[in-house]
């Protein structure tokens, strides 16, 4: 998936300040990583290349579609069938079980969860085991791997990342990136990191360094 | 995993919470089922016991209690009529069918009717065990009355002043056991049949005496001086003889067998000599419809008696009921919107609670009606169970009362029924889990995602 970003500009009701960010293209396939201070609207990018998040003016292209002009319907689809986040929280679902987690995915784009998908992520992330398993009986790290589970679960073109390492520890992070990579490689998707963590540079085709605005 | 399936998931996570609101909820369903089914049947009770009845005549008074008394032996009678003026009445062109009634008496509590054959098969009675009655003070037996006493053909009862236990003894009067009925379900099986003259009989040992003029004991003439000094004579129990020499036994008139030699005639309660008797009342059936019109005004102005019609009376008791109804009907329309707020509260909390959830599925591209379906099948889910539970313990409780109370009510109730109204009770239960759920499902449908997981970042 081929991402454009143009003229791209942000203000937030009741701010004095309009965040502007510089034109990027993000090549199909590649590693991408958005790296700037806290304030320098890293995050807010993200969330508007996720169509969290509308943009005040600018153009956000992906593949041919525009972002900016979609209507809220067809953002919410294209977003659930083309588009997986992984958040710094992980926001599991507490009530269900880590497979009905990777299932809801499928749910909320108004797809019946492959069983053979499930199966393939969580054997390729290492939960096999944990699949009935609830996420407050999982450690921290298998709840960041279920996340990206469920970020992958509906095979998406663009993978994004909000500030994935930023509470762990060297080791951890490191551990967690080439987790991230690996899959990202394997399912050829375009991966898109937003973080302040340096650390992990080391990881991505392409960085876009963002500066502080606020 | 469907959008169903995710709101019974959050409805266990917050199971106390959806128990309380499924509690109330169906207990507010429980009382207004349980009143239904008794309005309905009750109702129902009423007016087809009334089946055939155009008009009531008796001894002026309440209009209400003749027809409890004389159609459904649920009150004391009014009072007694003289036969010469049931017959001025019953001479009227607009009167067809006629069933005399003498009541008044009991034996151990069970009331005790003095009618013809013809009034005992209107109310269903037939019998399963022996013959109709073949003398005065020849009785048939309930179904219930059989059972609950262990009365057997050929055995002998003494009948007793009043409607309740205790009241002063006719020991001079032993009436015999002819028949017992085959079980009905209704008010027969708890009555004890027999010929008009009986009553007639059970009243004239003190005429013998020149104490008493053999009239039925209508309630209001108990106190009218009865002497019962004869009831001295006898210890009131039961005695097992066999009916030929228990008729040889009898004392007083013998209505049946000294007036009238032969068998026995339906029509003897009608000859000109028993016209200074008294009866308690008369069921009448028009014979045409026009009577309604003329019959009552003539008996209620012409006649020292009264006219009462049971489609009138029914209707004004179901209104004076209906007050006593509407009151618990109110406390049970208010456990059920008690429930509505508790189910309301209780959702709202709840969105507070998942806010990341909804924000997390926004993100993963639910739409946000599929955010309002969830809340809204969780809202509606506890409301319907409630409703079905509120129904299946309506109509458990109506089954133990009609099962608990089944000896001191005249009607069978019964929880074992379905009335069609509550369908609609049904459809209003889940209306107030839709109304309930509609803003907490706005609510969730309208979760901004982005300013939501900044939240969570924070």
């Amino acid at each position: 998936m081929f991402v454009e970003l143009r003229h791209l500009q942000h203000q937030y009701p009741g701010s004095q300040t309009t965040l502007s960010f510089p034109d990027t293209e993000f090549a199909e396939g590649a590693r991408h990583l958005l790296l700037g201070p806290s304030g320098s609207g890293k995050s807010t990018v993200l969330h508007m290349l996720a169509g969290l998040l509308r943009p005040t003016s600018g153009e956000i292209w992906v593949d041919s579609h525009n972002l900016a002009k979609m209507n809220d319907r067809a953002l919410d689809r294209f977003r659930g069938e083309r588009m997986g986040i992984i958040f710094q929280q992980h926001h599991l679902i507490g009530v269900l079980s880590v497979e009905d987690n990777l299932a809801l995915a499928s749910t909320m784009v108004g797809e019946r969860a492959s069983k053979k998908r499930i199966d393939h992520l969580l054997e390729a992330l290492d939960m096999s085991s944990e699949r009935r398993k609830r996420p407050s009986q999982l450690s921290e790290g298998q709840r960041q791997r279920v996340s990206i589970a469920r970020a992958l679960m509906n095979e998406p073109s663009l993978l994004l990342a909000d500030e994935p390492t930023s509470a762990l520890d060297d080791e951890r992070a490191m551990q967690f990136m080439g987790l991230l990579s690996e899959v990202s490689e394997s399912e050829q998707t375009t991966l898109v990191v937003a973080t302040h963590d340096a650390r992990i540079v080391p990881h991505f085709d392409h960085v876009t360094r963002l500066e502080e605005k606020l | 995993m469907s959008l169903i399936a995710l709101s019974f998931a959050y409805i266990r996570r917050r199971a106390g919470s959806a128990f309380l609101n499924v509690m109330l909820m169906s207990f507010g369903i429980a009382t207004i089922t349980l009143l239904l089914l008794l309005s309905v049947q009750f109702e129902e009770h009423l007016y087809k016991n009334a089946e055939g009845v155009d008009v009531v005549v008796g001894a002026k008074g309440s209009p209400i209690q003749l027809i409890l008394s004389g159609l459904y032996h649920m009150d004391s009678p009014t009072g007694n009529v003289t036969l010469a003026d049931a017959k001025t009445v019953m001479n009227h062109r607009a009167v067809g069918d006629v069933y005399p009634l003498a009541l008044g008496d009991s034996w151990n509590g069970v009331r005790i009717v003095g009618s013809t054959a013809e009034y005992m098969a209107w109310m269903g009675g037939e019998i399963e065990q022996g013959a109709l009655w073949g003398h005065a003070l020849d009785v048939v037996v309930g179904a219930d009355v059989a059972s609950r006493y262990g009365v057997a053909l050929g055995d002998t009862l003494i009948s007793s002043h009043g409607l309740q236990e205790g009241g002063m003894g006719h020991g001079d009067h032993e009436m015999i056991v002819t028949g017992i009925l085959k079980r009905t379900g209704r008010v027969t099986d708890r009555l004890i049949f027999t010929p008009v003259e009986t009553m007639w009989t059970l009243h004239s040992y003190d005429a013998a005496t020149g104490e008493d003029d053999g009239e039925a004991s209508g309630e209001d003439e108990h106190d009218d001086g009865h002497d019962h000094e004869g009831d001295e004579q006898h210890d009131g129990h039961e005695h097992d003889h066999s009916h030929d020499s228990q008729h040889d036994s009898r004392n007083g008139e013998d209505y049946s067998e000294e007036h009238h030699e032969g068998a026995y005639d339906e029509q003897t309660w009608l000859a000109p000599e028993y016209n200074d008797k008294d009866i308690t009342a008369l069921l009448i059936s028009y014979a045409t419809p026009l009577g309604a019109a003329q019959f009552p005004r003539f008996v209620n102005a012409e006649t020292p008696l009264q006219a009462a019609a049971p489609a009138f009376e029914i209707t004004r008791l179901m209104s004076i009921f209906g007050v006593g109804m509407d009151a618990i009907q109110a406390f049970g329309i208010l456990l059920i919107l008690s429930s509505a707020v508790s189910l309301l509260i209780g959702l709202m909390n709840a969105m507070k609670d998942r806010a990341y959830d909804l924000a997390i599925m926004r993100a993963m591209g639910g739409a946000k009606w599929k955010l309002f379906v969830i809340v809204l099948v969780e809202a509606v889910c506890l409301s319907a169970l409630g409703g079905v539970m509120g129904l299946a313990i309506g109509h458990g409780a109506m089954q133990w009362m009609g099962q608990a109370f089944s000896e001191a009510q005249q009607f069978n109730f019964t929880g074992l029924m379905w009335v069609p109204q509550e369908g609609w009770i049904m459809v209003g239960a889940i209306a107030i889990g839709i109304i309930a759920g509609l803003l907490p499902a706005v609510r969730a449908a309208q979760t901004e995602i982005y300013r939501t997981l900044a939240q969570s970042n924070a």
